[in-house]
């Protein structure tokens, strides 16, 4: 019975998968503190202009530049509430296992109460001079810094999380069909390399798996988004070393297979 | 002659109309259901005998064949552990979440390390001073949205972040 008969349609669903993991991922995980809110220096330079103009009087200097000033920090808080929106949407549709579901409800509670800060910042902006305008954007700049992007990064490496579980899933499917294929090819003839590659893939398996826990582990106790990170990509990491070997015992086991 | 008469007579012989119709409504009240009960397992037992014929049949083709669909999913050996394009494309993917990750690495080392408001700032000095001394002759230490007049349009229309955006607004 020719093999080649079923390898069409398998395939196509795996590219498929690819595609649909790599065009979420792509797309999906915002960079939330890199977004772009429409304003340029030039929007900005109106200040200096207005600062700069001559034929301006004093009152009309002021009554100006506030103006602009509101108007582009208006601007750039709407534009960072619009990314914690996207932001909360993304992780809102991240499909988790059902004990990681309160994490991910508490992460999308953070992320209103992002929400809520920008628009009490927005109400501030509506009864204060030049000086309180420039000190909300410190504010909220420095807000920014030390809750929101920590926060946001957060909020990414779990979705980045959500998205690996696809694959540690996958690839157990293959552990258990290769382990198979490689018991009952031992119990005929044993080989020593088909064994040992065996062995190095169940190892870094187990490693990525034990990783991957870890990262999960991280989310729950609240440990930096750098911390996170570091263990999600060391789970891929292991989980590609698992590919490799798992090419290898692919290999051998096709020398040993009757052609 | 006279017999030939005689027979053609009978044709002309017909029963009595009421014994026609008693007789016609004794069959039609007679019960049938005995007889249709009976045909119905007759039916139903030769649509069986008629399966487990084909299906025999089907199986010793099969054995005969020396194969059968179903061999491929109890193998001891599947197909999908020696499949190359298989393997790759799994591989593949989890090569484009590692690219994901490193994406974010950066990110959340720089910000992670300083997690302050010093540090934004700073990066963002350098980025607005870096473009201004390629593009135009203002001094490569002075941010050009603070420098005054920019001389480059393409400087001034690129979108600012937000972070950018609120330092700029800060002062």
């Amino acid at each position: 019975m020719s093999y080649k008969k079923i390898t069409g349609r398998p395939a196509f669903l795996i590219l498929a998968s690819i595609g649909a993991i790599f065009t979420f991922g792509m797309i999906h995980i915002p960079a939330a503190h890199a977004a772009d809110c429409g304003i340029t220096l030039g929007d900005v330079a109106q200040i200096t202009a207005i600062q700069k103009d001559p034929t301006l009087s004093s009152d009309e200097e002021v009554t100006q530049e506030l103006a602009v000033r509101k108007a582009l920090v208006g601007r750039t808080i709407s534009c960072a509430q619009q990314e914690v929106q996207t932001l909360q949407a993304t992780l809102s549709s991240s499909t988790v296992p059902a004990d990681v579901q309160p994490l991910q409800s508490q992460l999308s509670g953070n992320l209103s109460d992002a929400g809520n800060y920008y628009a009490l910042e927005m109400t501030k902006l509506n009864s204060v001079g030049i000086s309180g305008s420039e000190a909300i954007a410190q504010e909220v700049l420095a807000w920014r810094a030390s809750t929101f992007i920590p926060l946001s990064e957060s909020v990414k490496n779990f979705i980045l999380w959500s998205q690996n579980q696809n694959l540690f899933v996958t690839a157990q499917t293959r552990m258990v069909a290769t382990q198979r294929a490689v018991s009952f090819l031992e119990s005929n003839s044993p080989d020593a390399d088909l064994q040992t590659a065996f062995d190095t893939a169940q190892s870094s398996f187990d490693d990525a798996e034990s990783q991957n826990a870890q990262a999960k582990e991280a989310f729950a106790q609240g440990l930096s988004p750098k911390q996170s990170l570091a263990l999600i990509r060391q789970s891929l990491g292991s989980l590609s070393t698992t590919y490799q070997n798992f090419f290898t015992v692919s290999t051998i086991i096709k020398s040993l297979l009757p052609q | 002659m006279k017999l030939f008469d005689t027979l053609k007579q009978f044709k002309k012989i017909e029963p009595d109309a009421d014994f026609t119709r008693r007789s016609r409504t004794e069959i039609l009240l007679s019960p049938q259901a005995t007889r249709r009960t009976v045909g119905s397992v007759f039916t139903f037992l030769h649509i069986i005998e008629t399966g487990t014929a084909v299906a025999l049949a089907g199986f010793f083709i099969f054995i005969l064949a020396g194969s059968f669909p179903g061999t491929k999913s109890i193998s001891p050996v599947q197909y999908s552990v020696i499949d190359p394009q298989g393997l790759h494309a799994e591989a593949q993917a989890i090569d484009m979440q590692i690219q994901l990750a490193d994406i974010q690495y950066p990110q959340s080392t720089s910000t992670g390390s300083t997690g302050s408001t010093v540090s934004a700032p700073a990066t963002l000095k350098n980025a607005f001073t870096i473009a201004p001394a390629e593009e135009t002759t203002s001094s490569a230490s002075t941010p050009v949205g603070v420098a005054g007049e920019p001389t480059s349009t393409a400087t001034t229309t690129a979108p600012l972040s937000v972070d950018q955006a609120l330092q700029q607004l800060s002062h």
